[in-house]
């Protein structure tokens, strides 16, 4: 019975740091998605020369979870009758609780939305790729965090379980 | 009118609304200026919101609006001068111009918006179809006026009926070549306005070459292209008529001995290459056709019918 | 508590455990927390070991009381 209950214990604590843990691999996942999108949004644009309203609803489709959520919520913005600019902004405020994403990068999406479909196409490409620049920086951080905390974390977990056990008994 | 309200910012339209419906519909321009009153035009002359200074931010949200948030979209626009959008309306464009090579690139910054409603008016050509169609064939028409005397609105109709046929005139294949995008307001290629089955539009395309373009695919029996006067349309029209097609175009002027006085106009009438000519005029607010005259150039109706 | 195997099992493995938990917070950055971990873990096993010695010295006294 004790057995059971310390295995018990232990389990869910190594699951709790699992969690905490889980946060430092989501992140660089999430900005390498990030990316990928504003290179996709980039195509739309420069190539296809979509106009950001379609671009939303094309994303929402194409992309994977959870950055397609972004655009999802970006599309009901829009169709509430929002500016581009007041859109993004709300699209950006709701969409990030649900993700492992940080302000930093949060404050270059919202700098970002600024500059979308205010000029031309060759201004526009500077805009995305200065953000994809932002947003690589970003990324090789957050990496360098997940190989630190995120093992440090599951240790945690394993640790104060058993300590938690030891003191039980 | 609808599509032209909802572009402009809120409290511009609202103040519109409170005009008599009437005037709402006799709406001819709305322009906006940053700075300044908007002024609307109708029955000829303008009328200024003196309370309505139309800002920078109004300018902005107006420019987002018509790019629907994507300025990137608009560059061949911008480097034309005008956005057609749904309905055929057409906005006009100025402000600061950046060049390249000094041709111009686009318009940088939009300060001046010049919003012409347009208005099929269906029937205008009615007056004068009988005098367009003889012998089993379209004459080669040119339709003279000053500006807003319904030269346009003309060529319109005549390209409708034209092609839908009218009464003993059977319908025939109609090619408009719409350099500024006014006779058929297309957006993305497709004619707003009201044509009858058998039209094709080039839109936004120099003249000369257009109407080279629609002879080689379209195969036209009748010609519309409006705002002749440049040495290379005479040129082209001269191809055109002798490769077998019916041409019927519009020119500024003011009457028929006027354009004789215009070198290139001069070419085309010396040889004989309208059948008609179709003067128009603005008396008061209302378009009238002042006259039609034949090849020689003799008058053969002042029968003073209105668009 | 008594002075068996498993008590003083138990009180090794609570400090072992406290020093890892401390290296690993070190590690993370979190100073701060590693330091009230030690204390708050220096605490119990004093206590543990505190009512080890207390149940010592109640033997002691039995003993010399028995004899006495």
């Amino acid at each position: 019975m004790k057995i059971i209950g310390s295995l018990l214990i232990i389990l869910t604590s190594m699951a709790i740091g699992r969690m905490y843990g889980k946060r430092y691999r989501d992140r660089p996942r999430q900005l390498r998605q990030l990316r990928s999108a504003l290179q996709v949004l980039e195509t739309e644009i420069t190539y296809s020369l979509r106009p950001i309203g379609d671009v939303a609803a094309k994303l929402m489709q194409q992309l994977p979870k959870p950055i397609n959520l972004f655009f999802k919520q970006l599309t009901e913005e829009l169709n509430k009758g929002l500016p581009l600019q007041g859109a993004w902004k709300e699209a950006v405020h709701k969409f990030w609780q649900g993700t492992a994403l940080k302000k930093s990068e949060q404050d270059i999406l919202l700098q970002f939305g600024v500059t979308l479909g205010q000029s031309d196409r060759e201004n526009q490409e500077k805009h995305i790729h200065l953000a994809l620049t932002y947003l690589e920086r970003e990324e090789f951080e957050a990496r360098e965090a997940q190989a630190t905390y995120e093992k440090l974390w599951n240790t945690m977990g394993f640790l104060a379980g058993l300590l938690i056990v030891l003191l039980l008994i | 009118m609808d599509e032209v309200l909802t572009l402009i910012p809120e409290h511009i339209t609202k103040e519109i609304l409170q005009l008599s419906p009437q005037l709402v519909d006799q709406l001819e321009e709305i322009r906006c200026r940053i700075g300044r009153p908007v002024e609307l035009m109708y029955g000829g002359k303008p009328h200024f919101l003196d309370k309505l200074i139309f800002s920078v931010q109004d300018a902005r949200a107006l420019l987002g609006k018509l790019s629907h948030y994507s300025l990137y979209t608009l560059e061949e626009e911008l480097r034309r001068g005008y956005v057609t959008i749904s309905g055929g309306h057409r906005i006009g464009l100025a402000g600061k111009v950046i060049t390249e090579e000094s041709q111009v690139k686009r318009i940088r910054d939009v300060s001046s918006f010049n919003i012409r409603i347009a208005r099929q008016r269906l029937g205008a050509s009615r007056a004068v179809l009988e005098f367009l169609y003889q012998d089993h064939r379209w004459y080669n028409t040119l339709i003279i006026g000053p500006p807003q005397a319904g030269k346009t609105t003309l060529l319109r109709d005549i390209a409708r009926m034209a092609s839908q046929g009218e009464g003993i005139i059977p319908s025939a294949k109609v090619g408009i070549v719409d350099e500024r995008s006014e006779i058929a307001g297309s957006v993305k290629g497709v004619p707003q306005h009201v044509f009858g089955p058998r039209v094709d539009v080039l839109d936004a395309c120099p003249k000369a070459e257009g109407m080279m373009m629609l002879i080689r695919s379209m195969s036209p029996e009748l010609i519309i292209i409006d705002e002749i006067g440049r040495e290379e349309d005479s040129e082209a029209l001269l191809e055109v008529l002798n490769a077998g097609v019916n041409v019927i175009a519009s020119a500024h002027g003011y009457s028929y001995e006027q354009i004789l006085l215009r070198p290139n106009m001069h070419l085309l009438v010396e040889q004989r290459l309208f059948d008609r000519f179709i003067i128009l005029s603005r008396r008061g607010g209302l378009r009238v056709i002042e006259a039609i005259y034949n090849g020689e150039g003799s008058l053969i109706s002042r029968n003073r019918a209105l668009i | 508590m008594s002075l068996d195997v498993n008590t003083i099992f138990q009180i090794a493995g609570i400090g072992i455990i406290v020093a890892m938990i401390q290296t690993v917070l070190k590690q993370m950055g979190k100073d701060d927390w590693a330091q009230w971990v030690t204390l708050i873990g220096f605490v119990v096993i004093l206590y543990m070991v505190s009512s080890l010695i207390g149940n010592l010295f109640d033997k002691i006294k039995d003993v010399f009381l028995f004899q006495g």
